[in-house]
């Protein structure tokens, strides 16, 4: 087997042919099973990978109750599922969970769980209020219902790789690769400084900022008393240069249009967000297209792109399923992971 | 259910702070280190059915007083104890807590795990190095910060006009906030890149203006002392700080930290009592004993009270 051409043709007609480096799994051994989440990156990754997705079939009863059925063989094989946890998140996960469970049941050797947005994910701690740690909590039921192995993108706090029940591989990967070719294409990088949209996240905008090798400034959010409205700082020099807010996610835009606006009245000459996760929920898309102070948002396609989000005007989605591709396949292979972020591990 | 009290080697005098404010005499125990190496320990009164409440912290040698702690847990566990709550003031290996390199351990998961399997029904720590480690325990884990006392200190006993917080790190960023908010101060972060896991960093600069201002920096830990001192002459002769001072949670001094302290140009220090640091020598340093808040919190965990004042600022 080692370094022939492997032909599974055979499985349902949805492979092709491929070269299957020595020693790792052969993709004929691989199915890589949709959710229904977000299908194009579903699709984006099995393409990453030389393969197709396998065919299964997810429906919903008529009682709201879900019902999967996988369309392919699965003994011995090792399993992949592509599932974002977004809105409706509840039930993106019992999706997962059951397709989890269904490849358990069929003898799947290894369940790994594609998980582009990790859902929950901000309820990373018990805070001050007898409080879940809903992500914590999310990850053990995964596992209870057979993942094996979860592979996710830009994690909202990196400890979240620690807590699976038992020591579980957990690769976090980013889309830093993708976001840096965009700034490189489309601004002077001479002329930019990238901003912490607060003080908790400086770690993830030092990556930017040492990569591109310009300034870092960081919004200070104070709450000055109860019922005022907050004032944001900024700290660092921002002055005639294009402001890049580096985060995880964008959620309602609030606190990012509020920031956007304190750059500009610091000089900022314009403010661009990059952020993996589009979540914009709630008012997130009017606040966007309304706030002068936001010139573009960059962000991936974790979560599937809505119509509204395609078609707006300061939006721009990258696809990222080719990276989660090349780390299933460095996971398959025998290969590393940590090699394709050179610039998050320190090694460029 | 009693109330006992049993504290490793680590830190006696921690021990003996949590007693006397709860009224009770600490649980005898003994611990020996054979002539292999091995450690032995023994609880010398019975504990069937108690709350027992072990105490343990970071000291030198670590992993020794790990495995004594384990093993205490484990002793009890044996002996039929009722409920066992490890109280870490300190939780060592915490700073390794996400895999931010390639093939490394998540150590402070690791020792989560361990204590668990030795037996601990429930855990309570300060200020660990982030919230999310609570997520590492699968038994019930509860979190104090320092931050209470230590405001509280500095707004009583410091003049802190002119004052502005900085952070050494983007780590120590995350924590600054509070005190930031408790003491309504400025804040500037370092802006450096850590070279290597040895502590060698490279300063970019400060985000933030600290010109003309006097600075206290603000971290949960210190070690070598090497870092903060590295800071406080950048911030002196690059960034027009007209004064340096530092305020840490836990002295994870190494050696000779105290002597670099000393001759560095940080004037005042502000630590807590979570590891014991009084044979450093430091000068210019107090101690802010946070000891009757662990007592407190180990009272009203017994009884089954909230403790979700005790973090309120």
């Amino acid at each position: 087997m080692d370094n022939s051409l492997i032909d599974n043709n055979q499985q349902g007609g949805f492979g092709r042919s491929r070269l299957c480096i020595a020693g790792g799994i052969p993709l004929e051994h691989v199915c890589i099973f949709s959710g229904s989440s977000n299908g194009d990156i579903a699709a984006q990754i099995a393409e990453g990978m030389g393969n197709g997705t396998t065919p299964c079939l997810v429906e919903r009863y008529s009682d709201g109750e879900q019902r999967i059925e996988l369309k392919a063989t699965v003994r011995g094989r090792q399993v992949i599922v592509v599932q974002s946890l977004n809105d409706p998140a509840a039930h993106h996960f019992m999706e997962l969970a059951f397709f989890a469970d269904a490849a358990k049941r069929a003898s799947a050797d290894k369940v790994i769980a594609a998980v582009p947005y990790f859902g929950y994910a901000r309820g990373d701690r018990k805070g001050k209020k007898r409080a879940p740690i809903n992500v914590a909590c999310a990850i053990q039921m995964l596992q209870a219902a057979g993942v094996d192995h979860f592979v996710t993108m830009e994690l909202h706090a990196g400890q979240i790789q620690g807590m699976t029940a038992g020591p579980v591989p957990f690769d976090c990967l980013y889309g830093s690769p993708v976001f840096l070719d965009w700034i490189e294409r489309n601004l002077d990088t001479t002329d930019v400084v990238v901003v912490s949209p607060d003080t908790g996240g400086v770690d993830r905008a030092q990556v930017y900022a040492r990569k591109l090798r310009c300034g870092l400034a960081v919004i200070d959010k104070r709450r000055s008393a109860p019922n005022v409205a907050d004032v944001f700082n900024i700290l660092g020099d921002v002055e005639g240069r294009d402001a890049l807010v580096v985060d995880d996610m964008i959620d309602t835009a609030g606190t990012l249009t509020k920031g956007a606006t304190a750059l500009i009245a610091k000089g900022a000459r314009r403010v661009f967000a990059i952020a993996t996760h589009l979540v914009l929920s709630g008012p997130a898309l009017v606040r966007l297209a309304e706030a002068p102070a936001i010139h573009k948002v960059v962000g991936s396609n974790t979560i599937a792109p809505s119509a509204e989000v395609a078609a707006h005007p300061k939006i721009e989605v990258l696809p990222v399923g080719q990276i989660f591709g090349q780390a299933l396949n460095q996971q398959l292979n025998r290969g590393s992971v940590s090699q394709l972020f050179p610039e998050v591990n320190g090694t460029d | 259910m009693n109330i006992k009290i049993i504290g490793g080697s680590s830190h006696p005098q921690f021990t003996k702070k949590i007693c006397d404010y709860l009224g009770v005499t600490e649980t005898q125990s003994q611990s020996i280190l054979f002539s292999n190496d091995n450690r032995f320990v023994k609880i010398d009164e019975p504990v069937r059915g108690d709350d027992v409440y072990v105490v343990q912290t970071q000291a030198p040698s670590v992993d020794e007083h790990i495995m004594e702690l384990l093993i205490m847990i484990r002793a009890l566990k044996s002996a039929s104890a009722g409920r066992i709550t490890a109280v870490l003031p300190y939780f060592p290996y915490a700073r390794s807590d996400k895999k931010d390199q390639p093939r490394v351990a998540i150590t402070a998961r690791l020792l989560a795990d361990l204590l668990e399997t030795a037996g601990a029904n429930r855990a309570l720590i300060m200020e660990m190095h982030a919230p999310q480690i609570q997520g590492f325990f699968s038994i019930p884990c509860d979190h104090l910060i320092a931050a209470p006392d230590v405001v509280q200190y500095l707004k009583d006993h410091w003049d802190l006009t002119n004052y502005c917080l900085v952070a050494g790190d983007s780590g120590a960023a995350k924590m600054m906030k509070i005190y930031a908010d408790g003491l309504n101060l400025p804040v500037a972060i370092m802006d450096k890149r850590r070279e290597g896991n040895e502590e060698k960093v490279d300063i970019k600069g400060v985000i933030g203006d600290v010109q003309g201002k006097k600075v206290l920096l603000i971290d949960d830990e210190t070690c070598s002392g090497g870092t903060l001192i590295k800071d406080a002459h950048y911030l002196m002769e690059h960034a027009g700080a007209v004064s340096v001072d530092a305020c840490f949670v836990h002295a994870a001094l190494g050696n000779n930290a105290g002597e670099k302290l000393n001759a560095s140009p940080i004037n005042k220090l502000v630590t807590t009592d979570t590891i014991p640091s009084d044979h450093h020598g430091l000068e210019n340093c107090t101690v802010i004993s946070v000891a009757d808040r662990f007592a407190e919190c180990i009272k009203r965990i017994h009884k089954g009270e909230s403790i979700k004042a005790l973090n309120d600022i």
